[in-house]
């Protein structure tokens, strides 16, 4: 092989400080997650290794696309854009019309409702917010909600998509810690509620205390005859029956996770067909999504995948482990703070497969050593990145909303509504870290 | 997706393919979409199969696999073509015009420079798993009991996109340099 000059002789620390810069400097250019990640791990490969380290790197990327759990990212993706591209959702906000009724805010209270079943159905985030947002949003402004409340609510509860299983943020923890997705999904189950409850509590409370909040509807608006209740009960109970099979066969171990999925888009195609809307059209406007999503996925981490690669050939790893391990007073708390620390930082700029990929290769063991359940600390990982979808500057959860949202309500507006309920996913992080039996009952 | 458009808000978020050659890849994506769809198909024969007929087959899981794989991997080159990767769009969108220009070019250059070093590491592996060191031609297999040439197929299906990246980049910055600056996105 022909020689290039040598990067190593400036040692690791200056090493690592450099790759943080490239990326950094890549990624305020405006060039994608995708690219940056990739070329700065090329460039190291080459300079810091040598060019007969690439085709190892290739292996990676082999080994991380063929890997068969994976298989469930687009089979999930696909049964969420069939969800949303359907009706169901719509009529599931209407069924829950019927138990909302008279609760003062009752109508914050069934969307945030709506939004668990839908999360229990789909496991991302984007289309459930902008769902909720066209439901939801609207009908709230309409009977005279407070505008942050409603919109606070909106965005937290189309968040809710990747808290509670089936849940894609999970299932690429799970890949890349090797841990049982199964556990993972059992384990995020009462976080998830919980978290969900928490939003419910203070939505209750807050037109408790102030009843301006959330004028209670006309009599007229909520009288529903018994067919029209029956109508709408029946055209929804396919769809959560299907989200309760496949959690069911998961948590039973009848099915792998990728089976699962599998059956979920079977399930969703035929309620959507017994609901008359299944036709070709939508079936590929939902593959196309598909497609989108995963180029996205899988592209981020074919370049985290090969960063990871060369950053661990370089010994950054074991440089990073003695960095974080020598953190502060070294005990396992405030080492688990550091990294919550830095989740939050990265989830300021980065998207969450790319923190994922990059951070949890390394973190994941040093969780390990320290004596921690990696189980456990998958679902602290998804609690953090139920923040991160939140806050500002790049909060996707708001992007979402305010691309289907009326035009007055401002990105300004959005993120100043999710204050309180970032508090609230706060007060739910610190129960699962100081309790974590919360996730790890069931053991 | 079906959000109201209003793409036109940042230059970040445009999604028109730039090239006549994004638009073919964006068709023939479209196309290859569907495959998902055959996948979902698959997986529930292997359930049926395996739990009404108690006959479980030997090929669903690597197929299905197989399927994905190449899918993901096109992917990467789908998204490239209508604008779909992640990125951050602070400073992008915040400059003006004649210097996101030159990001763009900045951009391309970098990401043609990734997929040449890419293509050529891709290359060696997809020759690895296509020819034996002798010479022979002999599809790498994958060991199992059905022993398909999967990973034959996965690796030069790689070299394949990594190749057709480098061209759309290519033609990206062709585009870029010639076009008069300012309607570079008509």
């Amino acid at each position: 092989m022909f020689e290039l000059f040598d990067l190593s002789v400036i040692g690791i620390e200056w090493g690592s400080l450099l790759m943080l810069g490239i990326m950094f400097v890549l990624l305020a250019s405006g060039m994608p997650l995708a690219i940056v990640t990739g070329i700065v791990a090329l460039f190291f490969a080459i300079f810091w290794i040598g060019p007969h380290s690439t085709p190892l790197l290739i292996s990676r990327i082999y080994s991380f696309s063929t890997s068969y759990v994976f298989v469930a990212v687009p089979m999930f993706v696909l049964m969420a854009a069939i969800l949303d591209r359907s009706g169901i959702a719509r009529d599931l906000f209407n069924a829950m019309r019927l138990v909302g009724g008279k609760i003062r805010g009752g109508v914050a209270v069934q969307t945030l409702v709506v939004a668990v079943f839908l999360a229990a159905m789909s496991g991302i985030i984007g289309g459930e917010t902008v769902l909720l947002g066209l439901l939801a949003l609207p009908q709230m402004l309409r009977m005279g909600y407070n505008r942050n409340l409603a919109i606070g609510v909106v965005c937290a509860g189309g968040a809710l998509g990747t808290m509670v299983p089936p849940s894609i943020v999970l299932i690429i923890y799970g890949l890349i810690a090797n841990v049982s997705i199964g556990d993972l999904f059992t384990a995020s189950f009462v976080p998830g509620f919980l978290l969900a409850s928490f939003y419910v509590i203070y939505v209750l409370v807050r037109c408790y205390l102030d009843p301006s909040l959330a004028p209670i509807p006309d009599k007229q608006e909520l009288s529903i005859s018994s067919a029209e209740k029956w109508k709408v009960v029946r055209s929804v109970a396919l769809p959560v029956a299907v989200a309760f099979t496949v959690l069911g066969s998961i948590y039973a171990g009848i099915a792998s996770v990728t089976e699962a999925a599998g059956v979920g888009v079977a399930g969703i195609t035929l309620s959507t067909w017994l609901r008359g809307e299944l036709n070709w059209e939508l079936m590929r406007e939902s593959a196309k999504q598909t497609l989108r999503t995963c180029g996205m996925i899988i592209w981020i981490g074919i370049g985290a995948t090969m960063i990871v690669g060369v950053y661990n050939l370089m010994g950054g790893m074991r440089f990073v482990e003695n960095l974080i391990l020598n953190f502060g007073d070294g005990s396992p708390l405030s080492i688990l703070l550091l990294m919550m620390a830095i989740l939050f930082l990265l989830g300021l700029f980065l998207d969450w497969v790319g923190i994922a990929l990059l951070t949890m290769p390394i973190f994941v063991p040093i969780i390990i050593q320290l004596g921690y359940d990696p189980i456990w600390f998958g679902v602290v990982f998804c609690m953090n990145m139920q923040i991160s979808f939140l806050t500002p500057p790049f909060g996707p959860a708001a992007f979402y909303l305010k691309s289907v949202a009326p035009p007055d309500i401002t990105l300004a507006h959005i993120f100043r509504a999710v204050l309180p309920f970032i508090g609230l996913q706060v007060i739910a992080l610190t129960l699962l870290v100081s309790f974590p039996v919360l996730a790890l009952w069931w053991q | 997706m079906n959000s109201p458009d209003n793409s036109a808000l940042r230059a970040s978020d445009n999604h028109e393919p730039i090239t006549p050659l994004d638009s073919l890849i964006i068709k023939f994506g479209d196309m290859l979409s569907t495959v998902f769809l055959l996948s979902a198909c698959i997986i529930i024969f292997e359930i049926i199969m395996r739990y009404v007929f108690n006959a479980p087959t030997i090929w669903v899981h690597e197929t299905t696999t197989l399927f994905c794989a190449i899918c993901f991997i096109y992917a990467g080159s789908y998204c490239l073509a209508c604008n779909r990767h992640i990125r951050i769009g602070i400073i992008y969108d915040w400059v003006s015009d004649e210097i996101r220009h030159y990001l763009d070019i900045f951009i391309a250059t970098l990401g043609l420079l990734y997929m040449s070093v890419l293509s050529w590491a891709a290359y060696g592996v997809a020759k690895n798993s296509l020819f034996a060191p002798w010479g022979d031609f002999r599809m790498e297999t994958s060991g199992s009991a059905w022993d398909p040439a999967l990973p034959a197929i996965v690796k030069s299906a790689l070299f394949c996109v990594v190749l057709l990246m480098l061209f759309q980049y290519l033609l990206h910055l062709i585009k870029l340099i010639t076009a008069p600056r300012g309607n570079k996105n008509v």
